[in-house]
């Protein structure tokens, strides 16, 4: 068990957890999932010890709430040495919100919605998942 | 300002022109009135001739009344002869002395007007008589007025661009202000347009893609969860649609003031809104103490009651044993107050701020609105001119809106 990852997605759409959950399924990836639907809920995830530290954190930009940009701001506040990978997973096509997230140096990815199960496949075999 | 200097130095040229003037005539006055004193006295040694002694009680008298004057600095009187009889001249410092060469040519050098008049026995020139006159106590009043004048025209200068300042910033500055925010608005919301029409689309996508793949696997009831959850992201598509069409066309909707029972209204929407009052269903409570009938525009009244409303619906807490929507009417003065509130999950704190903006959503996992309601809710109410308030309560949300009443 403890070779096996931990995901967590942060998305306000149920439709995009069911969509990870289904696209991880298929894949047979074995991984801790959690799900956050806004930046604030998955920021208290991070600050519960209980929960493990996930290896990648699938991040929406336009959330109620704690948005993309202010989950990214006060994870960099928080956690500036942390080796979690965060991929941005957006409907956003714009290129200043591209720009925007990889100035974080934790942003490895960005992604523009649906994510191919290519994409998360990829991103299982990096961390360990498949 | 420039124009009120001008008047300015036109009157202080006018005046100092009319003084000038009227000096001239005083100083011929004086040495008219001096002339005529001293005849007598004049035309007394001229008769002797030889005795050019003169009475000192007549000169003291005669010029020293003449002093009285501030204008005055010198009065010399000349004999037949043209040697001076008598003499007197005042100093800078107001203090009066006789005759002296010296003195007499400072008060020439010093005087700004003189007059010579003739001292006469019929058609016979028997002396002479000049008066010296400063404009000095002129000129300081003159100054103190300009003075006065500069101070007035500076102050209602500033009066006049402070005024003009504001009447600018009325006019031109806050009007930019506002264009600015509303351009900040139409960005955000075309930015959050794109986003969010793509989203459920994209949604819908992926699960139909899905959904197929289940169906392959013969996985009924997968796919059916799966098509329920395309439904629903469908139906949000469909509402978002409809309420940025309202956003998009709500200043420009044209619609009459009409009398409206606000009581039927807020039964009519109660029962258009039954659908959503499932599970443990939600008491509806009416606490009514205004007149039922107000004047407003019906349709945008509605739209306010029907978001507010619907949103309790949808918000209740689970958790409540006696989940409730309470519609409070009062009238406070010439104002209509309708209060709606509820015990559901309310607004986190850190949110209230945000209330009345576009496209904020508070609990997505209940229920996934387009987040333009309450937007719609405000934009509503500014235009009925009524005043829409979230006001915290310790559990569930509470709505004020204010409606002036009028005729």
């Amino acid at each position: 068990m403890a070779n096996i990852p931990t995901f967590l997605v942060v998305d306000d759409d149920i439709i995009v957890h069911l969509y990870y959950e289904g696209t991880l399924k298929e894949l047979g990836a074995r991984a801790h999932v959690l799900k956050a639907y806004d930046g604030q809920e998955a920021l208290e995830m991070l600050i519960d010890k209980a929960a493990p530290i996930p290896a990648v954190i699938f991040l929406d930009i336009t959330m109620p709430g704690l948005d993309g940009y202010g989950f990214l701001e006060a994870f960099h506040k928080a956690y500036p040495d942390s080796e979690t990978t965060i991929v941005m997973v957006s409907s956003s096509r714009l290129e200043q919100d591209k720009q925007r997230c990889k100035a974080y140096k934790f942003v490895k990815e960005f992604i523009t919605k649906p994510p191919q199960a290519e994409d998360i496949e990829r991103i299982c075999l990096m961390h360990g998942a498949l | 300002m420039i124009l009120m200097s001008a008047f300015v130095g036109m009157r202080y040229y006018v005046t100092s022109t009319n003084m000038d003037a009227a000096l001239n005539a005083k100083a011929e006055l004086i040495a008219q009135r001096i002339a005529n004193a001293v005849q007598p006295t004049i035309w007394n040694i001229y008769q002797k001739s030889g005795e050019r002694v003169y009475s000192q009680q007549v000169t003291s008298a005669i010029l020293d009344s003449e002093f009285a004057d501030p204008n005055v600095i010198g009065v010399s009187v000349y004999g037949n002869f043209g040697h001076v009889f008598m003499a007197r001249y005042k100093d800078a410092q107001g203090n009066i002395s006789d005759h002296s060469a010296e003195r007499h040519k400072r008060a020439l050098t010093t005087a700004d007007h003189r007059s010579l008049i003739s001292v006469r026995q019929g058609v016979m020139t028997i002396g002479n008589v000049l008066v010296l006159l400063s404009n000095a106590p002129d000129t300081a009043q003159l100054r103190r007025i300009l003075l006065i004048d500069a101070a007035q025209t500076l102050i209602v200068s500033l009066c006049f661009i402070v005024f003009l300042f504001y009447a600018i910033q009325k006019a031109l500055i806050r009007p930019a202000a506002q264009l600015k925010a509303a351009n900040a608005e139409l960005k955000e919301f075309s930015y959050r347009i794109t986003h969010d029409l793509r989203s459920p689309i994209v949604s819908s996508l992926a699960l139909i893609k899905m959904s197929e793949k289940s169906l392959e696997k013969g996985d009924t009831a997968q796919t059916l969860l799966q098509i329920r959850h395309i439904i629903k992201s469908l139906e949000y598509l469909d509402q978002l649609n409809h309420d940025v069409f309202e956003v998009l066309t709500i200043a420009h909707k044209d619609e009459d003031v009409a009398s409206v029972n606000v009581e039927h209204m807020i039964q009519d929407i109660i029962a258009l809104l039954s659908h959503l009052n499932s599970g443990t269903p939600i008491d509806i409570r009416y606490d009514y103490n205004a007149a039922a009938f107000i004047h407003t525009k019906p349709e945008r009244l509605r739209m306010i009651i029907e978001n507010l409303t619907s949103n309790a619906l949808k918000y209740k807490d689970p958790q409540e044993d006696s989940p409730y929507i309470k519609f409070t009417t009062r009238q406070e003065n010439s104002v209509f107050i309708l209060e709606i509130e509820d015990n559901g999950i309310g607004i986190p704190e850190n949110m209230h701020q945000h209330i009345f903006k576009m496209f904020k959503r508070f609990h997505p996992k209940v229920s996934f609105g387009s987040g333009l309601g309450l937007y719609l809710v405000q934009k509503s109410a500014h235009i009925i001119n009524a005043d829409i308030r979230f006001i915290p309560c310790e559990k569930g949300v509470k709505f004020k809106l204010s409606i002036p009443l009028q005729e």
